[in-house]
């Protein structure tokens, strides 16, 4: 018998002489009615979304596979070898060879942090950092695709520095170039669903997740979340997050 | 655009040739395409296949979130393993077979934790659950809607009390129409073993299902 339940001219022509046979058969065709029956059961809505961050985590090994491919043990222990004595003899030549403006001012030494100083800074390259997303429990509802404001402190010590988001003050972060705009998106649902308490809101962050905290407002209150990072691996310069489409419910890649 | 104004504008000649529509890419050029990071193939590749995924788990295991959690897991493999894939045999059989071995041995270490309950194994069905085939009351019911319901449940649940080495060759056969080659190369096992097994199963099942019939 066939997948779709047929069986051939022969097993039918036997079927209608043998008593037994058509009971089989019949059996048969009826238990291919039932299973038939079931309901193809769908991947939830964010199974894309929480792939993503699962593949996220393993994104850096990945890299490394692909970056580095095979390098034997031996090769990379020489390399390090290699690197380490360059560092030491580039660290011991600027401490005994005098620069330029020394040999013009015999007696001044100038480190190499205050040279570094006197660099123009408008040259400077962004500074890099990760990107890291948290995914945070929304206490409230929204509708379709407006957006929950989503603070995030960043935890500097016993104080809390810096508050970002729409409803937030917007004081940059120290060491970062510019302030966070942040706001929660629905990424969990489709946006064109109302977002239910408890949705997953994913709130893109630059810097260190364990020192971030983060607050949804809920009316005239401020709920703590419990902060989850989920890395996604991506570099980018501080400052400048990528910017998210608001509709997506696809996330963040 | 000019306006058709009588027939004679009408050519009845050969006609005009059908602009060339775009071929979706096969699962191959786009595992390709994700071995050299191209992110939206592999995208493209859980589109296509996370449904039948997390059904067929389902399935086999019968505890949806747990099915959820590892029909993501076998993408993760299959991203993971791009750059070793062989193209020698279909990607739906290969990703079938991830899918197989994860859901065997998830069902394999709820033996040995003995966390074989009912109540863990049919969660959507019966939180109360028993693991036991429970044959439903065969009372006339008022509702049609409720008695498919129920019929459906308990087609389910039969599934599910089936061996493990007979459940997943009647899953691919009859739930998800998958030919016997296929299957016997997703089970890595001969054709005449996957006949052999899913008859046994149907036997298994008629003799449980035998008051729906």
């Amino acid at each position: 018998m066939g997948a779709d339940g047929a069986i051939s001219v022969r097993a039918r022509e036997h079927a209608e002489t043998c008593a037994s046979c058509r009971v089989f058969f019949n059996e048969r065709l009826a238990l291919r009615r039932l299973i038939n029956g079931l309901d193809a059961v769908p991947a939830p809505p964010d199974f894309e979304f929480r792939l993503r961050a699962r593949l996220a985590a393993e994104r850096p090994g990945r890299a490394r596979r692909r970056g580095e491919r095979f390098i034997p043990g031996f090769v990379s222990v020489g390399l390090a070898a290699l690197f380490l004595l360059m560092a030491i003899a580039a660290i011991s030549l600027k401490r005994t060879a005098p620069t330029e403006p020394a040999l013009a001012h015999r007696g001044e030494d100038r480190t190499g942090e205050q040279a570094a100083e006197a660099l123009p800074r408008s040259g400077a390259a962004p500074e890099l950092g990760p990107t890291v997303a948290t995914t945070v429990k929304s206490p409230v509802a929204a509708e379709g695709d407006s957006t929950v404001d989503v603070q995030v402190r960043r935890l500097t010590g016993a104080r809390e520095r810096a508050s970002v988001g729409p409803g937030g003050r917007k004081e940059p972060w120290p060491g970062s170039a510019a302030p966070q705009r942040l706001a929660g998106r629905e990424l969990a649902r489709p946006a064109r669903d109302a977002m239910q308490t408890d949705s997953l809101i994913a709130v893109p962050v630059l810097g260190d997740a364990a020192a971030l905290r983060v607050l949804v407002p809920n009316g005239a209150e401020a709920a703590q979340m419990k902060i989850e990072p989920v890395s996604f691996g991506a570099q980018g310069p501080i400052g400048q997050p990528a910017r998210l489409p608001l509709s997506s419910a696809q996330g963040i890649w | 655009m000019s306006i058709l104004t009588s027939i004679d504008g009408i050519s009845f000649a050969s006609p005009a040739p059908q602009r060339a529509v775009a071929e979706a890419p096969t699962d191959h050029a786009l595992l390709e395409a994700t071995r050299t990071g191209d992110e939206s193939a592999f995208a493209e590749l859980v589109g296509r296949y996370r449904n039948q995924i997390t059904n067929y788990i389902y399935r086999l295991t019968g505890d949806y979130d747990g099915a959820v959690d590892l029909a993501q897991e076998t993408f993760v493999r299959v991203y993971r393993a791009a750059d070793r894939y062989q193209t020698s045999y279909a990607f739906s059989t290969y990703i079938y077979r991830i899918a197989t071995n994860l859901a065997i041995s998830e069902l394999r270490q709820r033996k040995r934790r003995r966390l074989i309950s009912l109540a863990a194994f049919f969660p959507p069905y019966d939180a109360a659950g028993e693991c036991d085939f429970d044959p439903a009351d065969m009372r006339p019911l008022q509702d049609v809607a409720l008695v498919e319901e129920e019929r459906r449940q308990a087609v389910a649940r039969a599934i599910c009390t089936l061996p493990d080495k007979y459940r997943a060759p009647l899953v691919l056969r009859d739930v998800e129409g998958k030919s016997y080659e296929e299957i016997a190369s997703i089970l890595q096992m001969s054709e005449g073993t996957v006949k052999s097994r899913i008859s046994r199963a149907r036997d298994f099942l008629r003799d449980k299902l035998r008051n729906y019939f």
